[in-house]
């Protein structure tokens, strides 16, 4: 942990509030005075409620709001540094085989045609997909192109990757397996990871840090550092010593935060 | 196959035996449709003939076919172009929208007389009619494919670092031209019926220009046969764009049934 302490940060979250005009003209606030550092190389999981604004967090991070959106704080960038993003939705184009959808990102940085097909099938083979390649998204199952919206992120290096809800369309079997790919990746590579999610327990288990987002609009209630980052697995992250400890405590401060929007609600 | 065409043939030779009986080309003379007025199946075929040995009837055709399809070129790049427009720049769409509402709820052949007085009875003329009759289908449903875009296809393929005109051919307009396509076959049936009144009202060849010529003769077998031609030059073009919809097709709606 110290280490993320000294290195300066590959993003930098600083005071970020956003709103916009929702139904009827009102103005629906997201985000209020977020702020948080991601290290290089750290994996860090935001968790909170639905519509406490972690999409919108990420969104922000990653530059596409629109111009509908009022912001006001800022987001600090390492010069020259990339990202990915792993959307919540399905994102493959249709009509492109998988193969050539992993390799759109290099499209952009136009790379010629053949170098570009290696570099997608290798990132195939890496994530078990190695066969697939001819084949249409919808021939695919939900967790195999998971797997190839995965490839395509990772198939141009970015620094940091930005990951919103991936794995909630998944079962439970394949989200484990997902998982255990996403571990695996974090710590084979020197990349940062940003995940959103509800869900406790991954957090709990991919993460170096866990930042608890909640309330109506969002603000950072607590960040909690993660001890058990040595684990290959899942399984194992889950059986490490105050594991269960944690996920108690974040419950609680879950459900505190939740009952105090529902009497402010009230 | 060959019971379909079986079938096709029996359906044909049913109406035009009819039709010959009827026109007084069975027992001579004597019928009560005069062929003068509504042709003669066996005259119609012997004109036909002509028609197609006539080397002075090939370049007709070639005009017609040339104005269709220039018409629905023209069309297919003012519908695409000023789709993009609509959703690119919101505010100079919701300005334009009436208008073009406007003027699709005229009937465009209406136009015709007045384009041709502008812009003269020659080639420019037909194209113009033509491309007016087939914008409007092909410009809504590319409208509504531009607009059913999932917004995060877009995001998503914008953080890789495309830009927006990249955008436009990785993401935007495959996804577009399906439903473009769509519109197409509707498209060019009005394509043809815009060069072929446009040649009514006023032109120097084409198939239009015989058909009225042959009228102004009282040539009913004549007229019937260019009619025939103008069927057969529509179903071709027709099969031609349902062959281009199969092309562009993904299959995952087939699989789904």
């Amino acid at each position: 942990m110290p280490v993320h302490a000294i290195e300066p940060p590959v993003l930098e979250v600083a005071d970020l509030s956003v709103s916009y005009a929702g139904r009827k003209g009102l103005v629906v606030e997201a985000l209020d005075g977020v702020s948080f550092k991601v290290a290089p190389g750290e994996f860090v999981a935001v968790i909170g409620a639905s519509g406490c604004g972690k999409s919108t967090l990420l969104k922000a991070i990653a530059g596409l709001l629109s111009d509908k959106h009022q912001v006001s704080g800022e987001v600090r960038n390492q010069a020259g540094l990339s990202l990915g993003y792993l959307f919540q939705r399905e994102t493959l184009l249709p009509w492109r085989t998988v193969l050539d959808n992993v390799a759109v990102p290099l499209e952009a940085q136009r790379i010629p045609k053949i170098p570009r097909r290696q570099r997608a099938r290798c990132w195939l083979k890496r994530l078990g997909l190695a066969g697939e390649e001819k084949r249409f998204p919808h021939e695919l199952s939900g967790g195999q192109r998971q797997r190839a919206l995965l490839a395509r992120t990772l198939v141009y290096g970015p620094d940091v990757i930005l990951l919103d809800e991936p794995l909630g369309s998944l079962d439970a079997l394949a989200r484990t397996r997902m998982q255990d790919v996403l571990l695996g990746l974090h710590r084979t590579s020197k990349q940062a990871f940003v995940l959103v999610t509800h869900d406790l327990d991954e957090a709990l288990a991919l993460a170096d840090r866990v930042v608890l987002l909640a309330g109506q609009p969002g603000r950072v209630y607590r960040e909690y550092p993660v001890n058990w980052r040595h684990s290959d697995s899942v399984l194992t992250a889950r059986m490490a010593a105050g594991y269960a400890e944690l996920q108690r405590r974040l419950w609680l401060d879950l459900e505190v935060e939740h009952d105090a929007v529902a009497c402010v609600r009230a | 196959m060959l019971l379909r065409v079986c079938a096709h043939s029996l359906i044909v030779a049913v109406i035009g035996l009819v039709w010959e009986g009827l026109s007084g080309g069975l027992v001579d003379g004597f019928g009560p449709l005069n062929p003068v007025l509504f042709g003669r199946p066996s005259r119609v075929v012997g004109q036909l003939g002509a028609l197609v040995l006539d080397p002075v009837f090939w370049p007709h055709l070639w005009i017609t076919l040339s104005e269709t399809l220039m018409g629905l070129a023209w069309a297919l790049f003012a519908a695409v172009f000023l789709a993009l427009l609509f959703v690119y720049r919101p505010l100079l769409g919701r300005l334009l929208e009436p208008w073009l509402n406007g003027i699709n709820a005229l009937p465009k052949l209406a136009l015709a007389p007045f384009l041709v007085v502008w812009v003269g009875i020659g080639f420019t003329s037909k194209v113009l009619v033509s491309a007016s009759m087939a914008f409007f289908p092909l410009f809504f449903s590319t409208l509504s494919g531009v607009r059913a875009l999932d917004p995060e296809l877009i995001n998503a393929h914008r953080i890789m670092g495309f830009s927006k005109l990249q955008l436009l051919r990785v993401v935007v307009f495959p996804c577009a031209w399906r439903w473009t396509l769509s519109a197409g076959r509707a498209a060019l049936g009005l394509a043809l019926t815009g060069a072929v009144v446009g040649e009514f009202i006023g032109a120097t060849g084409g198939l239009g220009y015989l058909l009225v010529g042959a009228q102004g003769f009282m040539a009913t077998d004549r007229a019937l046969a260019i009619l025939v031609v103008l069927g057969v030059l529509g179903v071709g073009l027709d099969w031609a764009i349902h062959w281009l919809q199969g092309k562009s097709q993904f299959s995952f709606f087939q699989d789904a049934l």
